[in-house]
């Protein structure tokens, strides 16, 4: 079952990789052009996936819309774990005023996510990748700040934290040198629980509009722009790629965490 | 009076969030680089234009100023005026507010309805297949976004079967068959979804009721699993689901946000994605505070509940 677990998650994450990675060097059309004599091709070996109602051809999208999604995903974590870990950690290790306030600052977060903040950042400055990235990641900062003071907190009552801190150790050594290394694994398995969440989210910011513009191919905008009443289908697959992505993902971290630790299995 | 005080504290901390999270919106619509006025009136505009306008929207005052105003008139019930109508923001939102209110007040409790008997099926074959496949089904439904729930849910039971309307809303004034089907597909979308989630506490919550003694007892003295279950699990379990309703609240607003575009319907949600496009921004920033301010009161206000039920939170505080 675990094993099971790993190898789906593989899979369905390999899938959107290379889907990314291929569609950088090869794509069967050029995803933008517009073929007005072809509008809603359905499925056939001259368009895979069909064409949609420009009669722009679906799969070369599909492949090209892989791309934004994994960017935005590993920006948006990369942000709030450059934020959130060292928070967590200083929290964590420490004051309780500091606690307290920084416990605050992510209630308002937590009451704040990512859609209502890319609405507000698009419509200060306009939409874009950079402003959807930016409210993902700024959104799953609480999460990383919660996950890091928590391990922290389990960490700071081992006895070679104690042995470190009499031996006089300086505070931030110990965090880079004890406490960092040892909530590695964790944040690992909370990185690829956060990066499907992502991908989530970029999803949902595209469809509404609030992401990359109308050009680029986004899984999203796809499903938005789709006719259900005269092709379903251009609904159904960036819906199923955006489906087998964030599933991918979700389980690869799950299976991550069995793997890497066994006693993390009821940590949520 | 430790309750008393633990409450005022409490009260204290929501209505210092509440103030910093204005401040935090305000400043993000209104600090960052972009040009309200120049953008609504071109490029071309000359300068002349472009200041007079900023003058009749206030925008050539202080921030600080601007901020006072804005904060001292919500709490006097005027939201202001939006840039591009002109007319009042309160006005434009209460039609809207009650399409939202539907939608949500009737997937809160639907969602928990469906949870609970997947959570206590998952919970009772866990290690069989009724429990596999629940496990497995709440995972997917995680994985699919409301929007795409929706969309195939319009393409099954109103394009092809033709039982609901794709989209639209009917005011519960005009007729309410009408306004009940065209709320049944946007409804059972956001369920789907949100069930999927609480699904997984409730099955963690009753696999904690079965190591529990209370539940050994009820056993020992001849109880089936069922009923054990179902009558002193349930009440176990709910507390903990409370706390979870309270974060998924935030959620099921961005849920709700994204279905109304699916189902057009004429909500806040579609209200904000309008503003933005036409970067109406006090419609936003009116808009964003009031979804804001309902979350925090919320859990503001399961925060009490539960102190109410659990007086330990008091002297301890639980963040």
């Amino acid at each position: 079952m675990k094993r099971l677990t790993v190898i789906v998650g593989l899979v369905c994450s390999g899938l959107v990789v290379l889907a990314a990675l291929v569609s950088l060097v090869w794509t069967p059309y050029n995803p933008r052009r517009v073929d007005p004599g072809h509008k809603y091709a359905p499925l056939s070996w001259t368009h895979l996936l069909g064409t949609d109602m420009q009669g722009m051809d679906t799969l070369s999208r599909l492949l090209v819309g892989a791309q934004t999604t994994l960017v935005v995903g590993v920006l948006a974590v990369a942000i709030a774990a450059i934020v959130g870990v060292p928070l967590g950690i200083f929290v964590g290790m420490g004051h309780r005023f500091v606690g307290e306030v920084v416990a605050r600052g992510m209630d308002i977060l937590f009451a704040l996510p990512a859609l209502l903040l890319a609405i507000l950042l698009a419509a200060a400055t306009g939409a874009s990748v950079g402003t959807a990235t930016i409210a993902i990641g700024v959104s799953t900062i609480p999460i990383f700040v919660r996950m890091t003071r928590a391990a922290t907190l389990t960490i700071m009552n081992q006895d070679y934290i104690l042995a470190a801190q009499v031996s006089g150790t300086p505070t931030p050594v110990i965090a880079v040198r004890h406490v960092l290394p040892n909530i590695a694994p964790l944040l690992g398995v909370q990185a690829a629980a956060s990066f499907s969440m992502a991908i989530l989210a970029e999803a949902g910011l595209s469809y509404l509009g609030l992401s990359a513009p109308p050009t680029t191919p986004t899984w999203g905008r796809m499903l938005k722009d789709a006719n259900i009443f005269i092709a379903p289908t251009q609904a159904v697959i960036p819906g199923i790629a955006i489906a087998v992505a964030v599933l991918g993902f979700n389980m690869l971290g799950d299976g991550l965490r069995d793997y890497l630790d066994p006693r993390l299995k009821e940590v949520r | 009076m430790p309750l008393l005080r633990a409450a005022a504290r409490r009260l204290a901390i929501f209505i210092g969030t509440v103030v910093v999270a204005s401040i935090v919106i305000f400043l993000i619509v209104q600090a960052l680089p972009g040009d309200v006025a120049q953008t609504t009136l071109g490029m071309g505009a000359t300068a002349d234009a472009v200041a007079a306008l900023r003058e009749r929207w206030g925008l050539d005052q202080p921030l600080a100023v601007r901020y006072g105003q804005w904060l001292v008139g919500m709490l006097h019930g005027d939201f202001g005026s939006s840039y591009i109508t002109g007319a009042s923001v309160v006005s434009q939102m209460a039609p809207r507010l009650a399409v939202t209110g539907w939608l949500v007040g009737f997937s809160v409790p639907l969602s928990l309805l469906v949870a609970w008997p997947l959570g206590l099926v998952a919970a009772m074959f866990r290690r069989r297949w009724p429990g596999a496949v629940v496990n497995a089904l709440s995972h997917i439904g995680l994985a699919i976004p409301v929007f795409f729930v929706g969309t195939v849910a319009t393409i099954i039971f109103a394009v092809n079967l033709g039982w609901f309307p794709a989209n639209g809303y009917v005011t519960l004034g005009t007729s309410v068959s009408r306004w009940a089907s065209h709320l049944v597909l946007p409804v059972a979308s956001i369920v789907v979804v949100q069930a999927c989630f609480l699904a997984r506490y409730v099955r963690a919550g009753f696999i904690d009721v079965l190591t529990e003694d209370y539940y050994r007892t009820a056993r020992a003295v001849g109880w089936t699993r069922w009923r054990g279950l179902v009558r002193h699990g349930t009440r176990n379990m709910a507390t903990s689901l409370v706390t979870v309703v309270g974060v998924q609240i935030a959620s099921l607003l961005v849920g709700a946000i994204l279905v109304e575009q699916v189902f057009v319907l004429p909500g806040l949600g579609t209200m904000l994605i309008q503003a933005v496009q036409a970067r109406d921004l006090v419609v936003v920033q009116d808009v964003v505070m009031l979804l804001v301010f309902a979350v925090l009161l919320l859990n503001f206000v399961i925060d009490m509940v539960y102190m109410a039920i659990d007086p330990r939170l008091a002297r301890g505080g639980r963040g």
